[in-house]
């Protein structure tokens, strides 16, 4: 046994040489949870950063395999972004099959892309799995919003100054120029330039926006008729009721004022059975509901058989950046979804 | 002056006047004292009150259910006021204060419990131990819990994480599965293990037995590792290794004291297991990769330590799961084979075992699979034994599930035997089984 113990010690020294890693010079490693939060991160760290995404845009990401291609990811990783929620329950044991103190929890390397984002459906009371597959901290789908974007860049900034300080201005203006973008988008940039990106976005978080924008003037005409972007384009459909399939649309559907009447799933993470899908249909048949938006990572048999049986669009989705091969950045995506709602509705 | 007494005094009544006027001295400073501090505390109280809107104590104050007098009859007088009851605080009247230093039940451990129960029926009966059995000989047709499993899971500090998993089976017996402590993120790409726990040797060796594709472990491993498979208190250290010939190599050295009681020692012998794994993993493509491991364990197979037990594996697994409708779709394939050396007085026997297992999921809840089986017994080659199970299991939710499982075995030494068993296991909880 003594010689084993040799063997054991000699391997222990081996593991520890072949173990140490070699830094690389020049561009820092991003890899995040969501391919969202990378293309943010683009974004944000421009040339200096390379990055990588663990889920792929068409893939559940509630559902990864905790692969050790994974953490051999992780391991080089000198930012790791995360929702820092429960939705991603497998990042954990990635973490620690990536032996990189850099990016455990609290250190510079981690980044919680949530940090500061009013979160909705926080639960207010005990909750317990007889409600489905609930999110103890509220709905992690933060990502579905625009002005949610924001501050996740906000987030990312925070993560990227601070393993990078000598960068601090070139990825604080790069972060302006991301923010300045995605409220032209969003508002337009007449609007923007009236009012202001952060006001504009502080109104269409608690609901004052359209009341203010109908009420003031600018240069002698309302605002709501400066307003363009995103949401001038989804006036199409402000106010349209619709069906989900899963609880992961609540935040666009807050910023562009839809209205989610049901989900496909009787319970968040519960597969549709046959009496819930009966009550579903009944409630399009009963609301004229004309729009069921899904995931494209859900099976497509009960929306289309919903289809089928009530004449309702049933609209597949990327969720994700990636979700669909053109669809590369997040500008891209939310240009996606408002085109094809839009489009989905006229062609009703 | 009081010196000047004590001076005075004989030795024999020092001692009773210096106590009395040392007891004097003791209670006239504190009744000078007393209402001093009383005032600092009441004004300090008083300007907190003041500053109520915003401060937050430490631990948390709720508004008493006493009413004025009750208080007064419950609270003496002076705690009143150093409570800030009393007085000049007539808003702050029918608060009570708490401190925070009992109510710390936010850093207790993630605790989840899984219960794991089956029921099943064979033919034919047959003398209970001849055949190595799933639950062990000697179990009827009947119910059985087979084990309600505790885990208990908590960082210990900024650098390391305690786990515990211990179960009662249905007959009130205690079992200590794992009990250890890791670092995470050591130098090196190390992490490192202490305690009790599973050994990695092959795959479902280190899988707890609620989380197995099968109800049971196949018969190579309940064969050569014994029921429980292999496990020990000792030491373990595993590399995440620089890129070598596959995507991702890793290696895992272990040490135990004792063994399985079956290829090696009774578990807590005074004799050590040396364990080894090392992995290869290939993705080949973003839907499908492949893990091969190979395997090794040392060590003595009688108390004495005289008579030494080697044993090799050899580890598959193909897996492809496509990652846009991961739900739905997953193809499993998984083989373990295992060679033992095992000296005995009369020489060396060899012999060896392994199985195939596939796994198919068609659909939300649905999995279906076959595990086909083959295995020596380690004490003899001459006697061999086969089994092929069909597996269908139902995922209610993400938290509970029912399997069937129907499983013919053959035997060389004993009867053949049909089995058919309906497992359910539940899980309460955050802990969830990644498996990859």
């Amino acid at each position: 046994m003594g010689r084993m113990l040799k063997i054991l010690c000699g391997m222990l020294a081996l593991g520890l040489g072949l173990g140490v890693r070699v830094a690389v010079a020049g561009q820092l490693f991003v890899v995040s949870t969501l391919p969202d939060y990378a293309a943010i991160a683009q974004e944000v760290g421009g040339e200096r950063v390379e990055v990588a995404s663990i889920v792929r845009g068409n893939e559940n990401p509630h559902f990864v395999l905790p692969k050790p291609s994974y953490a051999r990811l992780l391991q080089r990783a000198d930012l790791f972004i995360t929702s820092g929620l429960d939705l991603e329950l497998w990042a954990p044991t990635l973490i620690d099959g990536a032996r990189n103190a850099r990016i455990l929890e609290g250190e510079p390397g981690y980044v919680a892309a949530s940090y500061g984002v009013a979160l909705l459906e926080v639960p207010t009371r005990a909750v317990d799995r007889s409600a489905g597959d609930i999110h103890l901290y509220g709905n992690p789908h933060f990502h579905t919003s625009p002005i949610n974007a924001k501050k996740i860049a906000e987030n990312i900034l925070a993560g990227l100054q601070r393993i990078d300080p000598g960068s601090s201005a070139y990825y604080e203006a790069r972060y302006r120029r991301f923010v300045s973008r995605i409220d032209s988008a969003m508002f337009g940039p007449e609007l923007v330039r009236i009012v202001g990106g952060e006001k504009l976005s502080e109104m269409l978080l608690n609901g004052t926006l359209m009341d203010y924008l109908r009420t003031q003037e600018a240069d002698g005409a309302k605002l709501i008729d400066k307003l363009g972007g995103w949401l001038r384009e989804g006036f199409a459909f402000r106010g349209e009721k619709v069906i989900v399939y899963h609880k992961s649309w609540e935040y666009f559907c807050r910023d562009f004022g839809l209205v989610i009447v049901d989900y496909v799933e009787p319970k968040p993470g519960i597969p549709p059975t046959a009496k819930h899908v009966k009550e579903v249909v009944d409630e399009i048949q009963a609301l004229g509901i004309r729009l069921l938006l899904v995931d494209n990572y859900y099976e497509r048999n009960t929306p289309r058989e919903i289809e089928a049986r009530t004449g309702v669009k049933a609209l597949f989705l990327p969720h994700m950046v990636g979700g669909e091969p053109e669809i590369r950045t997040v500008f891209d995506l939310y240009d996606c979804w408002v085109r094809r709602i839009r489009d989905a509705l006229a062609a009703r | 002056m009081w010196r000047a007494s004590l001076h005075a005094e004989s030795i024999g009544g020092v001692t009773a006047i210096r106590l009395l006027l040392i007891a004097f001295l003791a209670l006239t400073s504190v009744a000078v004292a007393a209402p001093e501090r009383c005032a600092c505390d009441s004004s300090r109280a008083a300007s907190e009150g003041a500053a109520n809107e915003t401060f937050e104590p430490p631990g948390r104050w709720v508004a008493s259910p006493l009413s004025d007098k009750m208080m007064a009859r419950h609270l003496p007088a002076d705690v009143e006021s150093v409570a800030g009851i009393t007085g000049s605080l007539g808003s702050q009247q029918g608060r009570a204060f708490y401190g925070g230093q009992r109510l710390l039940s936010a850093l207790n451990p993630e605790i989840s419990l899984t219960g794991d129960f089956a029921g099943w029926a064979r033919v034919p009966q047959f003398p209970a131990d001849s055949i190595p059995e799933v639950y062990g000989p000697g179990w009827g047709d009947r119910f059985y819990l087979r084990e309600a499993e505790f885990h208990i899971v908590a960082p210990l500090d900024p650098y390391t994480r305690g786990k515990f998993f211990f179960g009662i089976s249905g007959e009130g017996h205690f079992h200590l599965g794992e009990a250890y402590m890791e670092w995470v993120s050591l130098p090196g790409n190390l992490n490192l293990k202490v305690g009790k726990y599973r050994n990695q040797f092959g795959v479902l060796n280190r899988w707890h037995e609620h989380a197995l594709p099968q109800v049971d472990r196949p018969l190579v491993f309940t064969s050569f590792l014994g029921e429980e498979g292999l496990s020990g208190m000792g030491i373990s250290a595993s590399w995440l290794l620089p890129r070598l010939w596959a995507h991702v190599n890793e290696l895992t050295l272990e040490m135990i004291s004792g063994g399985d009681g079956v290829s090696f020692a009774e578990e807590g012998g005074r004799d050590r297991v040396a364990v080894g794994r090392l992995k290869n993993y290939w993705d080949l493509s973003a839907n499908a990769y492949l893990e091969v491991g190979l395997s090794g364990a040392l060590g003595h197979n009688d108390p004495e330590g005289k008579l030494s037990t080697r044993l090799g594996g050899v580890d598959l697994t193909y897996k492809w799961v496509p990652a846009d409708r991961a739900l739905y779709r997953t193809f499993e394939l998984r083989s373990e084979w295992l060679w033992s050396w095992r000296q005995t007085e009369q020489g060396r026997i060899k012999s060896w075992g392994g199985y195939v297992s596939v796994q198919n999921r068609f659909g939300a809840r649905w999995w279906g699979g076959v595990r086909l089986d083959y295995s020596h017994l380690p004490v003899s080659a001459a006697e061999t034994l086969k089994s092929g199970s069909v597996v269908l299991t139902y995922w209610q939710s993400e938290f509970v599930f029912l399997r069937l499982q129907l499983q013919r075995t053959l035997c060389t030494y004993g009867s053949d035997i049909t089995k058919g068993i309906l497992q359910i296991v539940w899980s309460m909880g955050p802990h969830k089984h990644e498996a990859y």
